[in-house]
């Protein structure tokens, strides 16, 4: 599944943060885009044609806390606004993508899906096949409270700009943990992990691609191998990518002898992983959420004394988004849901590391005192000691190409 | 009351069993129909009860008591029938093997008129056993009472003390025509022994000119 | 011809039973051009290159099928045939072995296989065992158990469940009161001519049983070839076998890659299609050759240490199904279970709230199986009921085609169908496509129950003035309960454990337990996915255990001796 992309933060993309601020203010403004199914109508208007309403999340299944706070999320809008919220559990959202190109393609105007929780290349795909409903992030009130500023990924997604078709949901940034008494340094670069799964060969490994967090380490490895990052950025061409792939081909050829399973087999996603490291039959685990292993020691899943940590130089990081098909049948409650994920109760909820510890997309100095404070969380263990930077995610186009080429050398 | 019947001609899948015959059984009569085995007597019985099988054919009148039942479904007849063997129901004890034939009335009329018919053969201690419990004998009375409980009009008989042995046989015969004498509806039966006949005046053979072919194999 | 219809159309057959009749023909008829012409239609429709399929490497997932499908069957049968030559010796173990197999068959095959999966992987159980006792290994090994690339693991959880399956099949040949008083005689015989015990089983019975059992042997082979949920489950993942290369095609956003997986389903149909042929028409009667080769040697002693180990195997097959049962209990209501410890560290019923937080799942698997498995018995009774006795044997014929054609062909059609009627991702879809699933298991139960029946019950029960309703729900159908009861049991079992219906024509949105089980057994979490394994495992056990008490009431030992019917040596 390709899961939501992060947004990075380039020294470049620093300078023009006005710029960023403008243009996305300007895109929160524009009511009626090339996407004529858009038709935005006043709030309590919405509202009230949301009451009683269906919405079909099609959302990543894969992780037993993300489930339950949406089945929280599901309650909660049940209570307030008599919305039924249904968690369609997927994992590959390219199936669901595929699936409302079909629709799309048959004139279908009552579509399967309401909501997707989407980034990266997926977005980019329905994007330009013009099968986004909106632009709705204008519509939204709590959009106001997002951190387009600090946080520019926020609205611009894998490089293309998200022109309000779909809204900020949470941060991420890859990140490793490792159980502290089997391995008291971490490795901090492609060389250090080389010598470790030399050193201690069949413990280390990665999901396989195309599974997201896969093909998130798989991009995180090329960036740091890469001859020429600036490439990475660019749209993907068949001699750029050959350039800037060759080391990181090497590298793997010379890796995966030493992974587990001698590289013919890799674990299917980052929750088996998981399993995997608590079974002490992995060194180190692979997650977006930089406060996933305090959830998991505070859920009894991991012993105390593991740790979370990053790469040196930074790792990549991006945003995770909502956003509406354009043939969804209940827009309107669509929105109302994506409204009340944006909320500071649910965004607090989110980043609470009892629940799921999703990094939250608000800017919390912009919060009024009281809703500051529901986002103070204790201090536990396992979490990142030492943040690094988040870099930039590569250009959408060069994911799928990505992808083949690991599966052509390593899993045909 | 009476048992009218004109066929024109009964036809099996391979031969033609009977070409152009009629008769008639009058009330309280009993009727013995003899003929060589594999002539077709068991198939004119199940042609008059209306349950011939599809591939076999025929063509005829049947009346009963002056009313035309040639074309009327089974269950519509009231002709009983006995086969050869019991045909009782497993799954159902007698009690309610009997039961079910009783026509619709009260259900203490029906229980009751099942406990006559049970003293009427000296079965009534079998009343809650199944037919896997009884004997022969036992269960051919059985048959006879759930058949004349079902108060038929008429009554056919295939070969029903066939499969009994032969002291038996004697006593559980003389039973049965007693019974249908008492009912005094017509009843035809079909049989090969000798023995069986139940009055020596009304004795019906088979006729062999009506028959295709020498050897009529059924 | 002629004489059918005019049967069908007889005042006792007319009106509920042969319109049922006549719309279950349309319909099932409708949905078989469907499902065989539609995917053409779309194929001509949108005209998608072959490119993707070219390039793609097809010959080695096709390749691992025939092994794993073709590995599992052969052991399944050789065991089976051991087994059923050792049971000749002391027939009094029938009665065991016949319940025993009535509790695998309901055991569905995912849960069997995730249960395996813990038992066996490197960080498994017996694993776990093994390093207490001899403190090794320190850590889980770095060996490839479980998604073996070789299918082996894959082959086993094939293994052991089609055992039961063919055995159960073989005891009711044997059961059949003509057959097993012949076959016993002519085994006794060659023992007087000087064969041993076992060569008289290959000469004188095994040939007789096999062409017998060849059908059900095909069946076997089918599934193996398509099974997808099991693959994916346990077998290979980097270079799958070909039924699960297809379904992540045809789950693909590409219309090229879509229609691969299309071609690719095509191929397979065509591997299983020929290895039925040949199977079917395989001279199992050449089984006896081999023994007459050898002269009888009077003087052998027979060996009986290899004999015993074949008596002992049922007992093992029943103890392994009950270990597995018992390590996705506690491994459900587990908290934190590392590796090496053999019993978990930390109890939660964690697992259990997860589940029981979607009762909605449990309730839609529930209404899918009941409802579907209801309609596919009243559709199946409707029929034998209005189908003249010749028929049947056609109708037979169907199931079996039904049942061999690869669930990724016909879904294919169906799914196209109710794309055109807009069903995609509704319950609805889901339904039908579960009736289609659990319809020839239906029709291989209840037709010889149909075709053995005695008509005389009926015959008499209409002379006693009982019209055609009665006559089937006071007579007939109460004496045919046992078989009735039996054939909803495997039915709602059937519907369970069904998963590529639910997944494709269901889009997603219908989740049951099967689905849960195995999105939950990669999603990492061990107790949640033991207890979704586990609920699915129960929910068909409970069905049959509570209708072996419902058939056990109804067992008449029927008092028509003579029983006619069809000889049903398909």
């Amino acid at each position: 599944m390709k899961q939501p992309p992060s947004q990075t933060r380039t020294s470049a993309q620093l300078g023009s943060r006005r710029l960023f601020l403008q243009r996305s203010l300007a895109l929160a403004t524009v009511p009626f885009g090339a996407h004529a199914l858009a038709a935005p109508t006043p709030w309590a208007q919405t509202l009230e044609q949301s009451r009683g309403q269906t919405v079909y999340f099609n959302a990543w299944g894969g992780s037993d806390r993300i489930n339950a706070y949406i089945q929280w999320a599901a309650q909660s809008l049940k209570r307030s606004q008599q919305i039924n919220l249904v968690h369609v559990k997927i994992s590959d959202m390219a199936q669901t993508v595929a699936r409302i190109q079909q629709e799309l393609a048959r004139g279908n105007t009552d579509g399967t899906v309401d909501m997707l929780w989407i980034n990266g290349e997926n977005f980019v795909q329905l994007k330009r096949a013009q099968g986004l409903w909106g632009p709705f992030t204008q519509n939204l009130p709590h959009m106001r409270w997002v951190d387009v500023v600090g946080k520019p990924t926020t609205t611009i997604d894998f490089g293309e700009p998200t022109d309000g078709l779909e809204a900020p949901w949470g941060m991420a940034q890859l990140s490793f943990f490792a159980d502290e008494r089997r391995l008291p340094t971490a490795p901090k670069n492609t060389a250090e992990w080389l010598s470790l799964a030399k050193a201690q060969p069949g413990q280390l490994s990665y999901p396989q691609p195309p599974d997201f967090h896969g093909t998130t380490w798989l991009k995180q490895w090329l960036l740091q191998l890469a001859p020429d990052t600036q490439a990475l950025y660019k749209p993907w061409t068949a001699a750029a990518f050959e350039r800037a792939t060759q080391p990181l081909w090497q590298y793997l050829d010379a890796l995966h002898p030493f992974l587990w399973r001698q590289g013919r087999q890799f674990p299917q996603s980052a929750a088996q992983m998981r399993e995997l490291v608590a079974d002490q039959a992995l060194l180190i685990g692979v997650t977006f959420n930089p406060n996933e292993a305090s959830s998991e020691i505070a859920a009894g899943r991991l012993p105390p004394t593991v740790r979370t940590f990053q790469m040196e130089g930074g790792t990549i990081g991006n945003t995770h988004f909502l956003a509406i098909p354009a043939n969804a049948r209940a827009p309107q409650a669509a929105q109302v849901v994506i409204d009340f994920l944006l909320s500071p109760e649910a965004q607090a909820h989110k980043a609470d590391i009892r629940v799921w510890g999703d990094p939250t997309v608000l800017d919390l100095n912009a919060l009024s005192p009281a809703d500051r404070a529901a986002f103070a969380s204790p201090d536990a263990p396992g979490g990142l000691q030492s943040p690094q930077p988040a870099l930039a995610e590569p250009h959408a186009s060069w994911v799928q190409p990505l992808e083949d080429a690991w599966s052509r050398r390593y899993a045909a | 009351m009476s048992l009218k019947l004109h066929i024109d001609h009964l036809t099996s899948p391979n031969t033609r069993l009977l070409q152009g015959w009629q008769f008639d059984v009058a009330a309280g009569e009993i009727t013995t129909l003899m003929g060589p085995s594999g002539c077709g007597k068991s198939s004119l019985l199940l042609a008059i009860t209306g349950l011939l099988p599809d591939d076999f054919s025929w063509q005829g009148r049947v009346w009963l008591n002056q009313r035309e039942i040639t074309t009327l479904p089974t269950h519509q007849r009231r002709v009983g029938l006995m086969f050869q063997h019991d045909a009782l129901f497993a799954h159902m004890n007698v009690h309610d093997n009997l039961l079910y034939a009783t026509p619709a009335a009260p259900m203490s009329e029906r229980k009751a008129s099942v406990r006559r018919a049970l003293a009427d053969v000296e079965l009534s201690e079998a009343i809650t056993l199944f037919p896997d419990q009884l004997s022969g004998g036992q269960r051919t009375r059985i048959a006879l009472m759930r058949a004349l409980l079902a108060r038929p009009e008429a009554l056919l008989l295939d070969e029903p003390f066939s499969a009994l042995d032969a002291h038996l046989r004697e006593r559980v015969r003389a039973r049965v025509f007693a019974m249908i004498r008492q009912a005094r509806i017509p009843a035809l039966l079909v049989t090969h022994d000798p023995q069986d006949i139940a009055s020596p005046e009304r004795v019906l053979h088979w006729p062999k000119a009506a028959t295709d072919t020498t050897e009529p194999h059924v | 011809m002629v004489e059918a219809l005019r049967g069908l159309t007889s005042p006792a057959r007319l009106t509920p039973a042969a319109l049922v009749t006549g719309l279950v023909l349309l319909l099932t008829t409708g949905i078989t051009l469907g499902v065989l012409v539609g995917p053409w239609l779309v194929w001509l429709d949108t005209a998608p290159s072959l490119k993707h399929f070219a390039q793609q490497p097809t010959l080695r997932p096709l390749a691992l099928s025939l092994w794993t499908a073709g590995a599992s069957t052969a052991l399944a049968a050789w065991a089976t045939n051991l087994i059923l030559a050792r049971t000749m010796h002391t027939p009094r173990h029938h009665g065991w072995l016949a319940s025993a197999l009535g509790w695998a068959l309901a055991t569905p095959h995912l849960a069997f296989a995730l249960a395996l999966g813990w038992l066996i992987a490197p960080t498994g159980w017996l694993w776990r065992v093994i390093s207490q006792s001899t403190d090794w290994p320190q850590q889980p090994l770095d060996w490839t158990i479980t998604h073996d690339p070789f299918g082996f693991t894959l082959i086993a959880v094939l293994f052991f469940k089609e055992l039961p399956f063919l055995l159960w099949v073989g005891l009711a040949e044997w059961q059949r009161p003509d057959q097993q008083l012949s076959w016993h005689r002519q085994w006794s015989a060659a023992q007087t001519w000087g064969y041993s015990p076992w060569r008289a089983w290959k000469l004188a019975v095994a040939p007789d049983l096999w062409t017998r059992l060849r059908w059900p042997t095909v069946a076997v082979w089918a599934y193996g070839m398509g099974v997808v949920d099991v693959a994916m489950a346990i077998g290979p993942t980097t270079r799958p076998t070909a039924a699960v290369q297809a379904w992540r095609w045809i789950n693909d956003a590409n219309p090229d890659i879509q229609h691969s997986g299309f071609v690719l389903s095509l191929w397979l149909s065509g591997l299983v299609a020929g290895g039925a042929f040949v199977m079917a028409r395989a001279p199992w009667r050449a089984l006896s050759l081999v023994p007459l080769a050898q002269a009888p040697q009077r003087h052998k002693p027979v060996s009986w240490w290899w004999m015993k180990a074949i008596a002992k195997a049922p007992a093992s097959v029943a103890a392994l199904y009950v270990v597995l049962l018992a390590l996705s209990a506690i491994l459900s209501l587990s908290l934190w279970w590392p590796f090496p410890q053999v019993w978990p560290s930390s109890w939660s019923t964690r697992a259990w709230a997860t589940v029981a937080q979607s009762a909605d799942v449990v309730v839609t698997t529930l209404s899918l199986a009941v409802l579907s498995t209801a309609t596919s018995m009243l559709m199946m009774a409707a029929w034998f009921e209005a189908a003249p006795k010749r028929w049947f044997s056609l109708t037979h014929a169907w199931a079996l085609a039904w049942l061999i054609c690869p669930p990724l062909m016909w879904l294919w059609g169906v799914y196209q169908l109710a794309l055109m009627v807009n069903l995609q991702g509704t319950w609805s879809a889901v339904f039908i496509g579960h009736v289609l699933a659990v319809l020839p298991y239906v029709v291989l139960t209840l037709g010889p129950t149909y075709a053995s029946f005695d008509d005389r019950y009926t015959q008499a029960a209409a002379t006693l003035g009982h019209g055609y309703w009665s006559q089937r729900w006071q007579v007939k159908w109460p004496m045919m309960a046992g078989p009735l009861w039996r054939a909803a049991a495997i039915g709602f079992a059937v519907s369970v454990a069904q998963y590529l219906p639910t997944q494709w024509l269901g889009g997603g949105r219908i989740a049951t337990l099967t689905t849960e089980a195995l999105s939950q057994s990669s999603g990492g979490q061990r107790n949640i996915s033991a207890a979704w394994a586990l609920a699915q495992w129960v929910l068909p056990m409970l069905v049959f255990v509570w209708s072996t008490r419902r058939a056990k009431r109804h067992n008449p030992k029927p008092t028509l001796s003579k029983q006619t019917g069809l000889n049903s040596s398909v």
